[in-house]
C-alpha cells in the first residue's frame, strides 16, 4: 500500500471531545455536540475509524457531522442504526494527495447527542475501531475518556 | 578414412570354424545320466525344503498379525482421543465479507484500499465485487464501509457521507 495507509497504521492520535454546549434549554431535554479531534502530527491524515460511546447519562445519539478540513467535510461513515443510540462507529477516508490532506490536529466529526439534563452529567469513550496498528502490525488498544460539558479540553496521546 | 580403416581391422566372418560347431552339437545330443537314488533324494530335499519353509514362515506371520493389530487399533484410538494429538483439520480461512486486505477483519482501511485501486484505474481483484453486481465501483467501496461502521447487522443497506 502506499505511504498513506502506512501513516494511517502508524498515527500519533490525539484525540478530543471537547466543545460541548447546550443548544436547547427550554426543556428537561438538552442537545449537545461533541467534537472529534485527531491529531495525526506531521503526517498527512489519510483515514480513520473509531467509536464512541456514551458511557454515563441518558444520551443518544441523534446526528453525525462531518469534519473542519474539505478532506473530511461530508459526514463520515456510520450506521444509520446507530442514531437514537448511545453508541456509533465512524470512519472516513481519502484517497487524495498528501498535500490536500490534513496533518496535526483536527476536526473529524461533530457528534449531535441528546439527553435529558436532570440525569447525571454523561461521560464519553472513544476509542479506535479496529485498534490502530503499528506499521509493524502491533496494535494499540488504548482508549479514552472523554470530558463533559464545561470541563476543560480532555486531550490523550496514544503514541 | 577412419571408416575404411576400421573396417579393414574387424573380421569379416564371425562364424565358428564347421568342425568346432559339429563338435559342440555333438556334445548336447546325449543325455546325463543321473542315478534314480540319487535323483529321489534330490526331489525329496527339494520337496521338503520348499514344502515345509513357507509354511512355517506364515504360521510366524500370523501369530503376530493379531497383536500388531490390536496395538494399531488401540494406539490410533488414543491418538484421536487424547487432547492435542488428534490429527489437526486443516480448517479453511473464513471468507470475511468485505475483507478486501484479507487481514480477518473489516475496517476502514479495506474500503480504503477499494478507493485507492479504482481511483487509479487499477484492475481489482475479482472477489471485491463485494455487492455481486459484475463490477468493482465505488458501490463495493459504499459496501465495505458500510460493514466497517456497522453497529447492527445490517451495514449492506447504509447511507450516509462519506469522504471521497
Amino acid at each position: 500500500m502506499s505511504v498513506w495507509f502506512a501513516w494511517f497504521m502508524s498515527l500519533a492520535v490525539v484525540f478530543g471531545a471537547v466543545a460541548e454546549s447546550d443548544v436547547t434549554d427550554r426543556s428537561a431535554t438538552r442537545f449537545t455536540t461533541v467534537d472529534i479531534y485527531l491529531d495525526s502530527g506531521d503526517m498527512p491524515l489519510a483515514a480513520y475509524q473509531l467509536q464512541f460511546k456514551a458511557t454515563e447519562g441518558e444520551v443518544k445519539i441523534v446526528g453525525i457531522e462531518g469534519g473542519e478540513h474539505d478532506a473530511f467535510s461530508e459526514p463520515p461513515y456510520y450506521d444509520p442504526e446507530a442514531i437514537q443510540r448511545e453508541r456509533v462507529i465512524i470512519a472516513a477516508f481519502n484517497t487524495s494527495d498528501a498535500s490536500q490532506l490534513p496533518a496535526g490536529r483536527t476536526r473529524v466529526a461533530t457528534i449531535h447527542l441528546t439527553g435529558d439534563r436532570r440525569n447525571v452529567q454523561p461521560q464519553y469513550q472513544l476509542s479506535t475501531s479496529p485498534p490502530l496498528r503499528t506499521p509493524q502490525g502491533e496494535q494499540d488498544r488504548k482508549c479514552l475518556r472523554c470530558r463533559t460539558p464545561g470541563s476543560q479540553r480532555h486531550e490523550k496521546s496514544m503514541q | 578414412m577412419s571408416t575404411r580403416d576400421t573396417r579393414q581391422s574387424e573380421p569379416d566372418d564371425l562364424h565358428l570354424p564347421d568342425e568346432l560347431a559339429e563338435r559342440l552339437s555333438a556334445m548336447q545330443d546325449g543325455r546325463v545320466f543321473v542315478p534314480p537314488d540319487v535323483d529321489r533324494a534330490v526331489l525329496d530335499a527339494a520337496s521338503e525344503y520348499f514344502g515345509q519353509e513357507p509354511a512355517v514362515t506364515r504360521r510366524l506371520w500370523l501369530r503376530y498379525v493379531g497383536p500388531i493389530a490390536a496395538a494399531a487399533m488401540i494406539g490410533l484410538g488414543v491418538w484421536i482421543a487424547w487432547p492435542g494429538m488428534s490429527p489437526k483439520t486443516v480448517q479453511p480461512k473464513p471468507v470475511v465479507r468485505g475483507d478486501a486486505d484479507q487481514n480477518g477483519t473489516v475496517d476502514i482501511l479495506d474500503a480504503f484500499a477499494i478507493a485507492r485501486v479504482i481511483d487509479a484505474g487499477q484492475s481489482a481483484p475479482p472477489g471485491w465485487d463485494f455487492n455481486a453486481d459484475g463490477k468493482i465501483d465505488r458501490d463495493d467501496v459504499a459496501v465495505v464501509a458500510g460493514l466497517a461502521v456497522s453497529v447492527s447487522g445490517k451495514a449492506d443497506e447504509r447511507d450516509g457521507g462519506a469522504s471521497s
